[in-house]
């Protein structure tokens, strides 16, 4: 294969093929004129049959006797015969111009689909490779015209076809789609193609000659793959299941030709229906796609049994109009999105192009769609399960924070009321027994507040069902008075009157602590909302229950606001209270209560008026579980006493760790001025936590910067650095930024807060506060700054994935063999997951994924390859190590597809390219031939090179070598073309010039092969000369039989169809015992090296005493890993009769040491490998001896003939006697396992007239 | 080529005896009959040193294998040499002959494998 300089090869062509025709181009210029048929013909082929026995080869089409149109082979051959061309515009054969037949000639000839059209009518004449490209219209369109044939696409190749005999232009298409009906559908076909003039007697275009090789199935596929990487492209960046389906659907909606139209349904959830996710190529909502559909239902499409069975079907449609195709969808292939472990499943519903056959490629096609949409699907799921996930998390932490705020502020309201004026109270030694009780009664109130906190603990304990209440017999209206006057100094204090109306009622069943909650919470609503009045409580019998009436004189509730009251978390809103403060779930934990009793509570309320709360109780027991019941009454403890209790327990060590929870052990830095505070705070946070104290801001921040705390509690005010000072310092220091700081102020009213948390402080508090607050912000702060930490890392990591993926998705891409993809992926797969191992298998005996494995299908079917990965011992994949692992495999697949494709293509051609080379004679004499075709390793740049051997007439031999420009299937074909019409002139003309000519006029006129080069040498083994003519090639290598060389260079003429130099005649001798080497430029040159080094290298090697196999073995030597194919020829000169041996000798002992001295003697004159030698002395002597012994009748006679070929020595020896079966016994019969041993084949032949054995040995590669 | 004796020696009761020619079909049995004579009564031993035969084939690899079948009933050891020869040296290894008489590469080796056993 050569490109011309100055271009890709293919615009090279398209610029230089125009031929230079013109009405001064003499006939005999033209390359079906010259000689008659008869007279080639009686000249032509009639030398030596050339041998064909290598069987790999395909032998050629013996040229008949008798070539006229009945001597063809084949379906067209037969056809040609049989037309009655007489009734066609072409008229009767033998009035056929001699253009005409000859190009017939070589168009049946030739093995590459060609097509003669001739005359203006166009009558078609093909040969059998061209009978696919018409599909059903053959055998109709044989003898047809054009036009007829080609109806539906006559308006793009017809005036193709006209344009070439009105201006008689070569044309030239490369892979141009024609719809073409041969399948009984119009069908996407895609062909390269040209059409060239055929030049008649008079020198103007009689026809044209159509070369044509269907691509439609490697368009196809690269424009499949094409289809398959936008899809894959679409999924990088989905972000939810639809978003999925969308983008999918969007990507495979640009290329319509492929699918026409396509949709994914998706069960909804409960399975009953399924929805329409995303469409292209329909409208939503059509018949064929509506936005729902019964997902059971078989109508527009099967769901449930794709889905269920996880299988493909076929719908056939009713003609489905697509806008923009131009003929309606009649089938569609539904197929099972998503995995079979029940991952993202939905259905594909794929249209199927009516311009195609739905075959298997097609169906690889789709399967591979359904393949990169459900891992696309799965990956938008993933997402959406992670946002989910994310947001539902972010909820759950604006629920706690609040939850926090807010109890903080249950705490704060109490605290902030009692327990200064207590501390103040209690600090004076000179109290009085009377205050000491009424100040206990206070701190009684301040704890029963504290229970709120604990109300909101067992709340969410009723809420999982695990408050186990007890119910005992109690006097209700003394239990209920007894909680409401512990109340009484609250509401005093807030200017109101508390009215209690609680006569005896027994026979109530009551939790007493739960009782004791309903009537606080009652209370503590009506006092937040009441401004001025009363609060009463009244209880009641009533038609068998005990109802208590909690009413005030307060704002009231809207009557939109009822319903919501008792929900949890519910605030009514805008309603004026004492404070915002409250969790909103007093009220709900009431209802809960009283639920719990069995019993009800409902509001009354008026605007501005007031509202009443009632409970009602039923009375006894029969609707209470019985488990639960305790006749004993409840102890005479009182809620007070007990609240004691639990004060006591609040405060205990264990709560408190409790409240500091996961994030125990942090580092607290606490800046405060205030000794005092100061060590309050040490101490009180110092029990979970370690904590430093410093005095003003400018210490905090030497000490954060020394070493950063996780935590800043700082006052606001301080000397030297103040609060605010001190948190801008830290957040301008990268070391110190993340660290969490909480400010504390004494400073009242939201805009400090504001200004606090405007500063960037993380929490802001106000004093006083009670411990409790502190420790719930200090550790929902710490909390939070562990959470942003752990994010931030994760972010950080999954950013630092995302570049690995892609810089392994590029190595992997960069792969061009399949088994490259595969070693890279997995290498690549193993270093991103971290796997313990990962392995690429052959679909075929793959296993389904193992516990924790994850297996990734590396393109479509069942025989796709797989990539399998299993996590390092004990370790598991994570749902992000599976993505990358299927993103990974995505892009694998894609590569793969490429490569496989590439691979396949150099196959096809270099397959083509080795059916074109001629299989050899196999010598010996008078010329020893062996050949050598190495096809470039390098994937796309197989074909071109070319060498043929033709007998010629008188028994000289014709030797060709080739190289056609460009490469791939289009310098395959010209290929062989310039083979078949070398052939023809060889055997016309007895020069080495001038078939070289005619074949550069040839290709003058034709186009095709335009600027290819070939060196042809006639040899005559009559006189020992070697003619040659060599136009553009490399020089030819003559190595005499002493091991000297010399290259026969000139005289040099131009390429083939260049105008310039033509080939002149060379002379040389080739005498026996010399080798001429003809060659490819790929066999001398090296990039960067002037062809004369590589020409000097080769001449520099030792041949002598080589046989010609050797030879061609040495020449060869460092051709591993070219990139150019090479064709290499040498055909070494026999003297007559030194190829072989031959005896005749009467059948006697006495014979036995002739024929081994004759034997010998031949061995050594055609210089055999001594112990090649041996070893056939041997077995040739213990054939003969066998001979000998078994003769037949006396005067018998005993034959010796021995030949060497290219690579191997053959001796046969016959004689008329019966072999016998042997004998192996005290070492008779010995002689047949001696030639056994020493042969590499041996064969005994009985036959009528005598035994034949004939011995085989392959001579030694050259070393 | 007629096969012929070129030499015998006899040395403390060892025969040694150089072949030279081709050994065939034809020849077999004069050579046989030649190494028959070669050999005296008190000889305890025979070499048949094949280094410069010209042709040995199955007929001689019978005739050898009858001599040391012959020698072994007397009582007496038979040795070959195939020093040079690479046709008798190929032949020899091919019908594994060591496993039945010992070759050695060399007359003198022959000789010394006799005396020290």
């Amino acid at each position: 294969m050569r490109v011309l300089s100055g271009g890709s090869s293919v615009s090279a062509f398209t610029q230089l093929t125009v031929p230079r025709c013109s009405a001064t181009g003499a006939p005999g210029d033209g390359a079906f004129t010259g000689s008659s048929p008869t007279a080639w013909r009686s000249r032509g082929w009639c030398g030596p049959p050339l041998a064909h026995t290598i069987p790999t080869m395909a032998t050629h089409r013996a040229p008949a006797e008798d070539r006229g149109l009945a001597g063809f082979d084949g379906e067209t051959g037969r056809l040609l015969a049989r037309t009655d061309w007489a009734a066609t515009p072409l008229g009767p054969p033998a009035q056929w111009p001699q253009p005409l037949r000859t190009a017939v000639s070589l168009c049946m000839a030739s093995r590459f689909p060609m097509l003669i059209a001739w005359g203006r009518e166009l009558v078609q004449i093909y040969n059998d490779a061209y009978i696919p490209i018409y599909g059903s219209k053959h055998p109709r369109s044989f003898g047809e015209l054009f036009a007829e044939t080609w109806s539906e696409i006559y308006d793009v190749i017809g005036p193709m076809a006209h344009g070439v005999l009105d201006t008689g232009q070569a044309t030239w298409s490369d892979d141009a789609l024609l719809l073409i009906d041969r399948l009984g559908f119009q069908e996407d076909t895609y062909f390269t193609f040209s059409y060239s003039p055929i030049f008649d007697a008079t020198g103007s275009v009689g026809g044209m000659l159509s070369t044509a090789i269907e691509t439609t199935e490697r368009v196809l596929d690269a424009r499949r793959m094409r289809a398959i990487g936008d899809l894959a492209s679409s999924a990088a960046d989905v972000r939810s299941f639809d978003g999925a389906a969308r983008a999918g659907l969007a990507a495979l909606g640009r290329h319509p030709e492929d699918l026409p139209f396509a949709l994914v349904y998706a069960p909804v959830p409960g399975g009953a229906e399924a929805r329409l996710v995303a469409a292209t190529g329909v409208l939503p909502d059509g018949p064929i796609a509506p936005e729902r559909q019964d997902f059971g239902a078989a109508e527009p499409w099967p769901l449930a049994r794709v889905l269920e069975r996880r299988e493909a079907v076929d719908v056939d449609l009713a003609g489905v109009e697509v806008p923009g195709a131009p003929v309606p969808v009649r089938r569609a292939r539904l197929l099972p999105l998503g995995r079979a472990d029940g991952g993202a499943a939905a259905v594909l519903v794929a249209g199927l192009s009516p311009r195609r056959r739905f075959d298997a490629a097609y169906s690889r096609f789709a399967a591979l769609v359904a393949d990169n949409l459900a891992t696309a699907l799965d990956a938008g799921r993933a997402r959406e399960e992670e946002r989910d996930r994310a947001e539902a998390l972010a909820a759950l932490d604006a629920a706690k924070t609040d939850f926090f705020a807010n109890v903080s502020h249950e705490f704060r309201t109490p605290l902030t009321l009692l327990l200064a004026p207590i501390e103040d109270a209690l600090a004076d030694e000179q109290l009085a027994p009377a205050q000491r009780e009424r100040l206990d009664l206070v701190r009684r109130n301040a704890l029963r507040l504290q229970r709120l906190v604990d109300a909101l603990l067992d709340f969410s304990r009723l809420g999982a069902g695990r408050l186990e209440p007890t119910f005992r017999p109690t006097d209700l209206g003394e239990a209920t008075a007894e909680i409401a006057s512990s109340f009484r100094s609250a509401i005093e204090a807030a200017g109101l009157r508390l009215e209690v109306d609680a006569p005896a009622l027994g026979g109530v069943w009551v939790d007493r602590d739960a009782w004791e909650r309903v009537v606080l919470n009652l209370l503590s609503n009506a006092l937040k909302h009441t401004f001025e009045g009363a609060i009463s409580v009244r209880v009641r019998r009533a038609d068998g229950s005990a109802e208590v009436t909690v009413a005030d004189t307060g704002v009231g509730i809207p009557p939109e606001e009822r319903s919501e009251l008792f929900k949890r978390f519910h605030r009514v809103r805008g309603a004026r209270s004492r404070t915002n403060e409250g969790a909103g779930i007093g009220l709900a934990l009431v209802a809960e209560m009283v639920r719990l009793h069995r019993g009800e509570i409902v509001v009354d309320s008026t605007p501005g008026a007031g509202s009443a709360f009632t409970v009602r109780l039923p009375l006894g027991h029969g609707h209470l579980p019985a488990d639960r019941l305790e006749e004993t009454p409840a102890a005479p403890v009182t809620g007070i006493a007990r609240a004691f209790v639990e004060e006591a327990e609040r405060w205990s060590p264990d709560a408190d760790a409790r409240a500091a929870g996961p994030a125990a052990g942090a580092r607290l830095l606490v800046a405060d001025d205030n000794a005092d505070v100061r060590a309050y705070l040490a101490r009180l946070l110092g029990q979970h936590y370690a904590v430093e104290a410093v005095s003003d801001g400018q210490a905090a921040l030497e000490a954060a910067r020394r070493e950063p705390p996780d935590l800043v509690l700082a006052d606001v005010m301080m000397p030297r650095l103040d609060g605010f000072g001190l948190l801008r310092a830290l957040r301008t220091d990268p070391g110190t930024q993340r660290v969490p700081v909480v400010l504390v102020s004494a400073r009242a009213g939201e805009e400090a807060s504001v200004e606090g948390l405007e500063a960037g402080a993380d929490d802001y508090l106000v004093k006083p506060f009670s411990s409790t607050e502190l420790l719930a912000r200090v550790r929902a702060n710490l909390d939070m700054a562990a959470l942003r930490e752990e994010a931030g890392r994760r972010a950080e990591r999954h950013a630092r994935r995302l570049s690995e993926l892609a810089d392994a998705s590029v190595r992997v891409a960069a792969c061009r063999a399949p088994s490259d993809v595969a070693a890279v992926v997995a290498h690549e797969a193993r270093a991103i997951v971290s796997a313990g191992s990962v392995v690429v298998e052959d679909g075929e005996a793959s296993a389904p994924a193992a516990e924790g494995e994850v297996v990734v299908l590396l393109g479509a079917g069942t025989s796709a390859r797989r990539l399998r990965a299993a996590p390092a011992a004990g370790a598991v994949f994570s749902v992000e190590d599976e993505a990358l692992l299927r993103q990974l495999g995505l892009v694998a697949a894609a590569t793969l597809e490429t490569a496989q494709l590439l691979e396949r293509e150099h196959q096809t051609v270099e397959t083509l390219q080795r059916s074109l080379l001629p299989a050899l004679p196999d010598g010996p004499e008078p010329f020893e031939i062996a050949g050598l075709y190495l096809p470039a390793t390098a994937g796309d740049r197989v074909g071109g090179d070319w060498y043929d051997v033709i007998a010629l007439p008188d028994g000289r031999l014709g030797v060709v070598v080739g190289d056609v420009v460009g490469h791939g299937l289009g310098a395959a074909s010209e290929m062989g073309i310039l083979r078949s019409a070398t052939r023809a002139y060889a055997v016309e003309h007895p020069g080495a010039a001038e078939p070289v000519a005619r074949l550069s006029a040839f290709v003058g006129r034709f186009g095709e092969g335009f600027c290819s080069t070939m060196a042809y040498v006639v040899l005559d083994p009559a006189d020992a000369s070697l003619r040659y003519a060599i136009a553009g090639h490399v020089p030819l290598l003559l190595i005499a039989a002493d091991g000297t060389t010399r290259l026969l260079e000139d005289p040099h003429g131009s390429p083939l169809g260049v105008r310039g130099r033509p080939a002149a005649e060379g002379r040389a001798e080739l005498r026996p015992g010399d080798t001429l080497v003809l060659f490819t430029d790929g066999l001398v040159e090296r990039r960067g090296e002037s062809i004369d080094v590589g020409l000097d290298t080769l001449r520099s090697r030792s041949f002598a005493g080589l046989p010609v196999a050797a030879l061609l073995d040495r020449l060869a030597d460092g051709q591993t890993g070219h990139d150019d194919d090479v064709a290499v020829l040498a055909v070494r000169a026999v003297a007559p009769g030194a190829g072989q041996l031959e005896l005749d000798l009467p059948s006697e002992p006495a014979s036995l040491a002739r024929a081994r001295a004759a034997l010998r003697s031949w061995l050594a004159q055609i210089g055999a490998d001594p112990r090649a030698a041996t070893d056939v002395v041997l077995a040739a002597a213990e054939a003969l001896a066998n001979g000998v012994e078994h003769a037949g009748a006396a005067g018998g006679r005993l034959r010796l003939h021995a030949r060497r070929t290219a690579d191997r020595l053959v001796v046969t020896v016959q004689d008329d006697g019966h072999w016998t079966e042997p004998v192996v016994r005290d070492g008779r019969g010995k002689g047949l396992r001696i030639m056994r041993a020493l042969m590499d084949t041996v064969s005994i032949v009985p036959g009528p007239d005598g035994t034949r054995v004939e011995l085989t040995r392959r001579l030694p590669p050259a070393t | 080529m007629t096969p012929e004796v070129v030499e015998v020696s006899h040395e403390r009761g060892v025969v040694v005896v150089r072949l030279r020619g081709e050994i065939d079909t034809g020849t077999v049995e004069a050579t046989a009959a030649d190494l028959g004579r070669a050999l005296r009564p008190e000889d305890s031993a025979m070499i048949v040193d094949l280094a410069e035969i010209e042709y040995i084939g199955s007929a001689g690899v019978r005739m050898l294998h009858e001599l040391a079948a012959r020698l072994a009933g007397e009582g007496r050891r038979l040795r070959l040499v195939t020093g040079g020869s690479p046709i008798a040296t190929r032949l020899l290894d091919l019908v594994a002959m060591d496993g039945v008489v010992p070759v050695d590469a060399s007359v003198e080796q022959a000789a010394a494998a006799l005396a020290a056993a």
